[in-house]
């Protein structure tokens, strides 16, 4: 694998050179596309030619970012960062990032920050996560009308900067009251995406953006155990993902959500009411979830109850459902079905069986599987067109859940089968005969392929628009 | 009634704009101001870069008139998806000029000419992503551009910034 890849860089190199791109520019509008460069590209176009020898002065792009940190001292990073900002002679900085322990240095890298606000700044990319403690942001010299994007790694805001002109924020590892909440959403009315991750904060969090028109994407991951409960007053959201123990999320407008990630790390009993209510999921169109939120919900019904009746659930716009089935422990072909065929409009699904084998009891044996056996096949998954199973080990269960869906999908054009990550396709080569002729055997639609992938070749080319659910 | 201008390409074509769209240039709101923009205006650009041009301001001038007459209250919906338009108006607007580089370069050249900031912020970015990874000889020959150094210097050059020279 690791000699394959420089020749295939080569190959690369040559074909842009066959389509090489040429222009006469003036010098004087080639120094300012340089000056859109990152200060790295800024300071290697001085080699160019003597015209440009000290263009690099003029970057609007201050990134010294992991990349740049990585086996760098303190000292070493600060003396090149310093001297950049001393010589620095453009007007405008665009964006600044910083990635490094601060810890003594706080005077000079405020000194910065207040450099870049001076020269109008629209991106802060500050991450102290080196450093043992988090680092201070005093909103004295951070009110600025020109920031957009706003990340903070392992830092202390104390009183909060009107932002007015925010439309990003990202906070990580910071400790987030609710005094912060609250004077940023009231401050920052242009925001439009807020990123919550690894903070310690309120049990209750409180995300009231009714007065922002523009809010639409929310991300909340793994803020510790103490969160309980998520209020969600936010009108025009249209994205929520949410990772980490399981919470209960409440939203108080009726939502244009569209695209959600539920993914609790692992069951608890909920005792008063579903974690999220499912009514304010009816215009997702894109969503995944682990099976721990599958198994609330379940067992929210009682067992004997949920399956005597229909699934009330109707996620009526629901186009994609991505179920990730580690970490499970009851939850077995009967309840993804259940799920499944409460909606009606599902064209793609991707279940996850990595590290996961089924477990059904005897319920399943002596109820359930007789009760799925029995309906009629072909009778829903009317859109369904792609059904995509990782983690496959041709167990009985698993292809108790194949052959529930080959046969209900009447317009099935793809089912991908692909090994789990820890055993090849060719461990499986005597089942694979067998069961291939199996699943053919019960397939509903006419047109549908079956393809079975090893993990590491896998080229399907079908995949879940969530290709994580963690994005911290 | 809004007034208009006719601009001149330099292929002898013909463009009728209104004037609040076509004095985002300030070279061209000079000339009126001046007075000096009476009957046809000659511009040294091209008919097709300037219809990317007008394209352009268009646009703009759209964004800038929906912000003033923004009331604030029951337009969520209706404001929202104008984002998401202008968004992908930007997006269709920057994959047209990379399928066409020449007349991306053209419209470089005329963004500066016609002085219009924010378009010429907008495409040099665009191919400042181009050149972005690009080794020096790459660059060099992607704009003509002839290296007089002597490879002394260049040796200065890069142990001055070395970091910057790692892989």
């Amino acid at each position: 694998m690791s000699e394959s890849q420089p020749a295939k860089k080569r190959i690369k190199r040559q074909h842009d050179q066959h389509h090489l791109i040429t222009a006469n520019l003036p010098d004087d509008i080639l120094e300012i596309i340089f000056s859109f460069l990152p200060i790295k590209e800024a300071l290697r176009t001085g080699l160019l030619s003597p015209r440009f020898r000290n263009c690099w002065i003029r970057s609007r792009k201050l990134h010294f970012d992991k990349d740049f940190a990585r086996g760098r001292s303190q000292e070493n990073f600060i003396t090149i960062v310093d001297k950049i900002f001393n010589v620095h002679a453009a007007p405008t900085i665009l964006s600044l990032r910083l990635y490094f322990n601060p810890t003594g240095v706080v005077s000079i890298v405020e000194e910065w920050i207040k450099k870049c606000v001076e020269k109008g700044v629209e991106e802060l990319d500050l991450n102290f996560v080196e450093g043992p403690n988090p680092f201070v942001i005093y909103s004295s010299y951070l009110n600025t009308n020109s920031l957009k994007i706003l990340k903070l790694c392992h830092c202390k805001v104390f009183v909060p900067p009107k932002l007015c002109y925010l439309n990003t924020l990202v906070l990580k590892k910071v400790h987030v009251r609710p005094v912060l909440m609250k004077t940023f959403l009231e401050n920052c009315l242009l925001l439009e995406s807020l990123d919550i991750s690894k903070c310690h904060t309120m049990a209750h969090m409180k995300i009231y953006a009714e007065n922002l028109n523009k809010f639409k994407e929310l991300r909340v991951g793994d803020c510790g155990p103490y969160t309980v409960v998520i209020d969600i007053d936010a009108p025009t959201l249209r994205l929520f993902h949410y990772s980490g123990q399981p919470v209960f999320v409440k939203f108080m407008h009726k939502l244009m959500l569209n695209d959600v990630i539920v993914n609790f790390f692992s069951f608890s009993y909920m005792r008063k009411e579903n974690p999220v209510n499912l009514n304010d999921l009816s215009n997702v169109t894109v969503f995944s979830a682990t099976a721990a939120f599958l198994e609330i919900l379940v067992s929210k019904k009682g067992n004997k109850e949920f399956h005597e009746k229909p699934p009330g659930i109707r996620l009526m716009q629901l186009k994609e459902f991505q179920l990730i089935m580690e970490g499970a422990h009851f939850c077995n072909v009967y309840d993804i079905a259940s799920f499944l065929k409460s909606c009606p409009r599902l064209e793609k699904v991707f279940i996850d069986l990595n590290e996961f084998s089924f477990a059904c009891g005897y319920y399943w044996e002596s109820h359930q599987k007789e009760i799925l056996d029995k309906e009629v096949p072909g009778a829903a998954f009317e859109c369904v067109k792609v059904v995509k199973i990782t983690g496959f080990k041709f167990q009985k269960h698993e292809v108790e859940l194949v052959k529930y869906v080959v046969q209900k999908a009447r317009f099935l054009k793809n089912l991908v089968l692909v090994t789990p990550r820890n055993s090849r396709l060719n461990d499986y080569a005597e089942e694979l005969q067998h069961y291939y002729k199996m699943f053919c055997c019960w397939k509903a639609s006419i047109i549908g392929q079956i393809t079975v992938f090893d993990y590491f070749e896998d080229t399907s080319s079908v995949h879940p628009q969530h290709s994580r659910l963690t994005w911290f | 009634m809004a007034i208009m201008y006719a601009l001149k390409s330099s292929d002898n074509e013909i463009f009728e704009v209104e004037q609040k769209v076509i004095e985002q240039s300030e070279t061209i709101k000079k000339m009126i101001e001046d007075g000096a923009a009476t009957g046809e205006i000659p511009l040294q650009v091209s008919s097709k870069t300037l219809a990317k041009v007008l394209e352009w301001c268009k646009q703009r001038q759209h964004k800038t008139v929906e912000n003033e007459n923004d009331d604030n209250k029951g337009k969520r919906k209706k404001e929202r998806d104008e984002d998401d338009d202008i968004k992908e108006w930007e997006n269709k607007f920057s994959d047209e000029l990379k399928a066409d580089k020449d007349v991306l370069f053209d419209l470089l050249l005329a963004s500066n000419y016609l002085d219009l900031p924010a378009l010429l912020s907008f495409l040099c970015q665009l191919v400042a992503d181009m050149v972005a990874g690009k080794m020096p000889e790459e660059i060099r020959r992607m704009f003509n551009i002839e290296n007089d150094f002597t490879p002394e210097e260049e040796k200065a050059i890069t142990a001055e910034h070395g970091w910057a020279f790692q892989p």
